[in-house]
């Protein structure tokens, strides 16, 4: 009863740290650039702002494009209930490790069609290249999934997996869990629409892919759009800080482990934000025929990462 | 220097073809209204500092189209076209940007005296693809950023770009028509902001024009120099900036607007206006730095070569970077030739030509510099020019400090009737500034920015890249729209 508690408590944590974790990247890539930057609260101002404003819909559009943002946003809010953040049990242990992928395809396809909904060119551009990018995303993200599983032992069951990894100790270290890892951090760039696959600060609207698909909309299914693009970035963040590299995360509802995991877990996401800034400040976007090359490699470390889980 | 020809419209274009094979280009081709002068074409050739001159007078409104076997002459065809009314005969369809977004049913914009207050839309016109799985993308005039106004229209079949027609006339002001006022009117303010960062090229371009012969004091010279060579660099470190930025490198991105803004704050120290807008005037300049600037003038430059080096080489250490800028939106050098493309985008692509090399004015003459170019033509090369450039100018700039000396920055000016011409290099490449005076009034004030040729260089650019390289290459040529569309 009270475990269940506390795993409601934490997903609405996730949830509501969502918009501080794009504050927070955005102020580490400030600095880089020899700016002040804005405040790390800002994206909660600008969602509070969205959310107040009227909205402008396309005539050309159809029932779809207002209730995509709905669909968007409950996705994103159903997988922050399926992860475990600080404690390793789960408020929705309905789903695995399976489901979560599709779920996230439920989320692009939405949003693929919202961006083909307003009928404008960059809205169509931006979904084709999304879709060419899921293609080659979607395999290497089953594979390590798959790994992780096989290698805890754990199946697909998603509070498992941290539990059983963490029961192994040293032995859990080996190099399926880094090749998984290093096939992981490139989907999780390519799913976030950062640099180098997308650049989320630009206002080119013909390189845009990500951005391109949201130009149409505004007011609160804009606010919507968005808050969900953050908790999808803190959501593959926590994933691979609790999945991937469990260690700290709390496995009992004794509030000093709690304490413990909390503190863990947002120390991740602090040097994962840095290490994300880091990246998005010295890398070019690739041109757009670059990218499945790199979405291959992730693709080949997936591979390597379930390979060597039985020839080591 | 300038040589004057009378031609018949009959034989302008033979005429224009052998200077053309004698190594002349066109550098502007323009035309005048019946009035206080007969209604004429005026067309004026360059080739080093040697200058023909060719007036046509005209009959009727209409002439044998020239543009389909000189191709330098299709954006003043279009232009003549759409500003006078001169219709070409034989043209099937206009090529280069379109140069209005209305016209009059019965008059045209340049014409004498009052305008009909009813315009109709113009809609965008010229040869557009048509096939299997061709697309037409239309992009702008009203865009993400904080950009000047321009329509694009994208022909494509899935990502690579077929073809790219242009629709300019969003900051249509009138400033030709508006320069048509007595010559003794001082017009430096209206010049400048012809196209705000080229403020000091375009007063000095009409300045040389009303100047004629008149000799202008040395300091005067000297100052005038420097205040071009501050105007080229803040520009090139926005480009710099610029391109680092379209291809997502935020951190030089960051550092060349660093660069720019820092140029720009010490042109208002020195000389109080941040784009050097009221420092030149015909007969010298109106702006003194006085001998205690000067030394604060110098170490600046000495610190900005510095920086740029850094920047640059951060761009040139960037693997993928150059993966990015290099290869992409040739200008090739037959095209370049071909429609006679101008400035950094021209020498990119090979072609020496440089306005203060050929055509010394005021202090260029005094100065050494290096013609800078490359032979690539891409964004890379674009950029490597300007970077180039950069550090040239800092060592002009060094040099006329040096030379300084006198105290007189003014000469009277008596403006003679007749034609006249200015001809600078823009931080864009070659400005002109062609004006017909009759009576002491200035009938017919052509002004003949870069851009206006380059537009039609970066259509020719395009075909083969890919639509998400667009704003890249769009950046690399950086050109102006209000400039095009004065």
């Amino acid at each position: 009863m009270i475990g269940t508690a506390v795993a409601c408590v934490q997903a609405v944590m996730m949830i509501a740290i969502a918009p501080l974790i794009t504050g927070i990247v955005r102020k580490f890539k400030a600095w880089m650039q020899h700016r002040t930057g804005a405040d790390i609260l800002q994206p909660y101002r600008e969602l509070a702002k969205l959310f107040r404003k009227d909205e402008t819909v396309s005539e050309s559009t159809s029932w779809l494009f207002r209730a995509i943002p709905y669909v968007c946003f409950a996705t994103m809010t159903l997988i922050a209930f399926m992860i475990p953040f600080f404690f390793t049990g789960i408020a929705a242990p309905y789903g695995d490790l399976i489901a979560l992928v599709y779920i996230f395809t439920l989320y692009r396809f939405c949003m693929v069609l919202g961006g083909l909904e307003g009928g404008s060119s960059f809205g169509g551009m931006g979904s084709s290249r999304e879709l060419m990018m899921s293609v080659l995303i979607e395999p290497s993200l089953l594979l390590t999934l798959m790994t992780l599983c096989v290698l805890s032992g754990a199946g697909t069951d998603i509070s498992g997996v941290p539990e059983m990894l963490m029961s192994m100790g040293v032995l859990a270290f080996g190099p399926a869990l880094l090749l998984a890892a290093a096939s992981f951090v490139i989907t999780v760039v390519a799913e976030n629409a950062r640099i180098p696959f997308d650049n989320p600060d630009t206002h080119l609207e013909l390189t845009m892919v990500h951005e391109g698909m949201l130009l149409e909309y505004s007011g609160r299914s804009l606010a919507l759009m968005e808050f969900s693009s953050m908790m999808r970035l803190v959501i593959f963040m926590t994933m691979l800080g609790t999945l991937f590299f469990p260690w700290g995360i709390s496995t009992s509802v004794e509030p000093l482990h709690l304490l413990v995991g909390f503190a863990a877990i947002m120390l991740k996401l602090m040097v994962m934000s840095f290490a994300l800034a880091l990246l998005e400040s010295s890398s070019t976007k690739f041109r757009l025929f670059k990218m499945p090359n790199l979405l291959t490699a992730s693709f080949v470390l997936a591979l390597l990462a379930i390979i060597s889980l039985y020839i080591l | 220097m300038i040589r004057r020809m009378d031609e018949g419209i009959v034989d302008l274009g033979g005429r224009i073809r052998e200077l053309m094979e004698d190594g002349y280009g066109v550098v502007c081709m323009y035309a005048t209204e019946k009035g206080d002068m007969p209604r004429s074409i005026q067309t004026v050739l360059r080739k080093g500092e040697r200058i023909v001159h060719i007036t046509t007078v005209l009959e009727s409104d209409s002439y044998q189209a020239m543009s389909p076997f000189i191709p330098q002459l299709r954006p003043y065809e279009r232009d003549m076209r759409e500003m006078n009314g001169l219709d070409p005969i034989g043209l099937k369809r206009h090529y280069g940007p379109q140069r209005l977004q209305w016209g009059y049913t019965e008059a045209h914009p340049l014409q004498k005296g009052e305008l009909p207050a009813e315009r109709h839309n113009v809609p965008l016109t010229g040869n557009r693809m048509s096939g299997d799985g061709v697309f037409e993308i239309p992009v702008g005039p009203v865009h993400a950023g904080i950009i000047e106004p321009g329509h694009f229209r994208f022909s494509v079949a899935g990502e690579p770009i077929l073809k790219m027609r242009t629709s300019m006339g969003y900051t249509y002001r009138g400033i030709e028509r508006m320069a048509e006022r007595p010559a003794a009117v001082d017009q430096t303010r209206l010049m400048e902001r012809a196209c705000g960062d080229t403020a000091v090229a375009n007063a000095l371009a009409y300045a040389h024009a009303m100047e004629g012969d008149t000799e202008i004091p040395r300091r005067a010279r000297l100052l005038r120099t420097v205040f071009a060579e501050l105007e080229r660099m803040y520009c090139h470190f926005g480009d710099i900036g610029g391109i680092a930025m379209d291809a997502g490198l935020s951190v030089p991105a960051a550092r060349g607007a660093e660069l720019k803004e820092e140029v720009h704050r010490m042109n208002a120290e020195v000389c109080g206006h941040r784009f050097l807008m009221g420092t030149i005037i015909p007969g010298g300049v109106r702006r003194n730095i006085p001998d205690s600037r000067l030394d604060l003038l110098k170490k600046r430059m000495l610190r900005i070569g510095f920086e740029l080096e850094e920047l640059v080489g951060a761009l040139d250490d960037s693997s993928l970077f150059l993966d990015r800028a290099e290869t992409t939106g040739i200008l090739t050098h037959e095209n370049a030739l071909r429609y006679r493309a101008l400035g950094p985008t021209a020498r990119a692509s090979g072609v020496k030509t440089d306005v203060r090399k050929e055509l010394p004015y005021d202090a260029y003459s005094e100065v050494g510099m290096r013609l800078i170019t490359h032979d690539k033509g891409d964004v890379y090369s674009r950029m490597f020019v300007k970077a180039k450039e950069i550090v040239e100018s800092v060592n002009l700039i060094n040099q006329c400090l040096d030379l300084m000396d006198g105290c007189v920055i003014r000469a009277d000016v008596s403006i003679a009737d007749g034609f006249r011409l200015g001809i600078v290099e823009a931080p864009r490449g070659e400005l002109v500034h062609a004006v017909n005076i009759v009576n002491g009034g200035i009938w017919r004030y052509r002004i003949r920015d870069p851009s206006f040729i380059n537009w039609i260089a970066l259509e020719t650019a395009l075909p083969g890249n890919i639509v998400p390289d667009f704003p890249l290459i769009n950046k690399s040529f950086n050109l102006s729209y209000s400039g095009y569309d004065l």
